[in-house]
């Protein structure tokens, strides 16, 4: 029986090289589909069922991890990519083989009998591959109304989020500008170790605190690019080392 | 430690002085001389004038120090003064002409305030210069660390073996095209490698370091990359940040267009705007993921230091979602016409 394989690959030159390679270094081998982006090689390995699939890293649509993530147990994978930044990982969830481009044919020689090899037995589970290399996705942009505009805002140059009667006001970013995500939405999503949640309607940037005040009756205010802004009792646990 | 503004005027310096001058002030009384009364004067007075400094430790600034100088002069002389002239008449049954002792008062207290007045000046200018040295070296320290983070960060390794995988296959193929594609990598790579040691460069070379990515990424994408670039004659001499723009148009192509399926096209263009040069890089590709990972847009972020290191508020990079999709980046400078033959 022959072996049916796809590739994906999102540059045509590319996807053109490793089919003239495989041609000559497998003859038997049938390419069934052609993938130039994620979505349409997850497509084609549902509609297919290939044997193998030779999947980019770096594709529009989905990532090559992804789309192994959809193929797993269903196929036999072997990863492309130009830079060595996943390889022990793909390794360690089960790919067959993890081929660098500008591709090697005596390396794409190996890859292809390990291939043959490993065709008698299931294919490997890989669907906690893409979970794993996900980061945790802390807020790194804002998009934010400035007048008619539209701005996007790295969340480190901003100083505080304060709520205001229906938007969220931006300190510190050197013009007027608003969001619609509620103070409890933006304490959620940024990243803990630089934004603090102050009271229900304030979210500081710890680095842009100019200072700290506390008064005889509990009271807590800090400043920020010169607005001042209170501290609430359920909050102040967290400045108490300061 | 910090160093306070006044701290040879101590709260405990001062409660001294006046226990001293209570102490003289009752020896006046029992050894009625004349040298007494003058002394417990002269506590009395040094201790009121450092009372006044230590009520001013709570403003520090150099005005309000001087302020709080003449009025610790002009208390302590004047209170000093009258304590004196009322042990002569009444402790002593001496008397000097009135008046006089006031200014004995002013001249003892100003030569004993003076040894402080002088350290403490001596500390303000000390500070005022560590304050302005520092201050420079973290500004050289910044452009030097975002100079060296875009050195590391320009040449990316996928875009260069993806470059080369092309060439590969394209020598058997279409040998001319590989050729062509060659040319673009070595002038990419030449005009990108003396750049960075640079701290400014021509805007005529970077759009030319820029078309060459961008032909490159063409063969590359095929069908998937259109681009245009527009830029008057006259700016080309205009200086930029080495790669200011190349950062944008790399961005654009990164974040916005290889990863959408069907591709897209990025618009570069120059104009002047009074005596700004403003470029910008519109493209139509997917945007700024708000949760992006922690690397993406490391470029941006980069350039954006920089910026302010070498212009300050004059510099500024604005970035834009555009209504029909995608992203308008705008970077403003000071517009400065390099020299001929630089």
């Amino acid at each position: 029986m022959k072996a049916r394989a796809i590739i994906a690959e999102d540059e045509p030159l590319l996807r053109a090289r490793l089919r003239e390679a495989l041609a000559a270094l497998w003859p038997d081998l049938e390419i069934v589909a052609e993938a130039e982006d994620g979505l349409a090689a997850v497509i084609a390995l549902n509609q297919l069922r290939p044997d193998i699939a030779f999947l980019d890293i770096r594709m529009p649509g989905a990532s090559g991890m992804e789309v192994a993530r959809s193929a797993s147990g269903l196929c036999h994978v072997v990863f492309l990519t130009a830079y060595d930044d996943y390889a022990i990982q793909a390794f360690d969830a089960g790919a067959v083989d993890y081929l660098l481009k500008p591709l090697d044919l005596a390396r794409l020689a190996t890859a292809v009998t390990r291939l043959q090899q490993r065709l008698l037995q299931a294919p490997a589970d890989l669907s906690h591959l893409a979970q794993r290399l996900q980061e945790p996705g802390w807020l790194r942009w804002i998009h934010a109304a400035c007048g008619l505009q539209m701005r996007i805002i790295p969340v480190e140059e901003i100083a505080g989020f304060v709520a205001e009667a229906k938007y969220t006001r931006l300190l510190g970013v050197g013009f007027d500008a608003h969001i619609r995500k509620t103070i409890k939405e933006l304490a959620a999503s940024l990243e803990p170790e630089r934004f603090c949640q102050i009271s229900r309607g304030a979210v500081v940037n710890l680095g842009r605190v100019e200072k700290l005040t506390r008064d005889g009756s509990g009271g807590m205010r800090l400043w920020v690019e010169g607005t001042e802004l209170v501290v609430t009792q359920p909050y102040q646990h967290l400045f108490k080392q300061m | 430690m910090i160093h306070h503004p006044y701290a040879p005027f101590t709260a405990a310096a001062s409660l001294a002085a006046l226990l001293m001058a209570l102490l003289a002030y009752a020896l006046a009384w029992f050894w009625p001389a004349g040298f007494s009364a003058d002394l417990a004067a002269l506590l009395l007075a040094y201790a009121l004038a450092l009372g006044v400094l230590q009520l001013a430790r709570r403003w520090p600034a150099p005005a309000v120090m001087l302020v709080a100088l003449a009025a610790a002069l002009g208390l302590g002389a004047w209170v000093g003064g009258l304590v004196a002239e009322y042990l002569r008449q009444h402790a002593l049954l001496a008397s000097r002409p009135p008046g006089r002792s006031q200014v004995y008062a002013l001249l003892a207290l100003c030569l004993l305030l003076l040894p402080g007045v002088v350290r403490r000046w001596q500390r303000w200018r000390e500070e005022a210069l560590l304050a302005a040295q520092a201050e420079r070296h973290a500004a050289e320290r910044t452009l030097l660390e975002a100079q060296l983070a875009a050195l590391q960060g320009q040449i990316e390794p996928h875009f260069l073996f993806n470059t080369l995988a092309n060439v590969q296959y394209l020598l058997r193929r279409d040998a001319p095209l590989a050729d062509q594609m060659l040319a673009r990598l070595l002038a990419y790579l030449r005009a990108t490698l003396p750049e960075i040691r640079q701290v400014e460069v021509r805007l005529g070379e970077e759009l030319e370091r820029v078309r060459a990515y961008l032909d490159i990424m063409q063969i590359r994408m095929g069908e998937r990359l259109a681009f245009q670039i527009a830029c008057p004659p006259e700016l080309e001499a205009a200086q930029l940040p080495p790669l200011a723009l190349a950062t944008l148009v790399e961005n654009a192509l990164k974040h916005g267009l290889e990863g959408k399926p069907g591709g897209g096209s990025v618009t570069i263009t120059a104009v002047q705007a009074d005596a700004q040069l403003q470029l910008s890089v519109a493209d139509n590709g997917l945007g700024f993921h708000e949760t992006g990972s922690r690397h993406g847009g490391v470029g941006l972020r980069n350039l954006r230091q920089r910026l302010l290191a070498l212009y300050g508020a004059q510099g500024e990079l604005v970035l834009e979602a555009r209504p029909e999709g995608g992203v308008l980046a705008t970077l403003c400078l000071p517009l400065v016409h390099a020299k001929d033959g630089v």
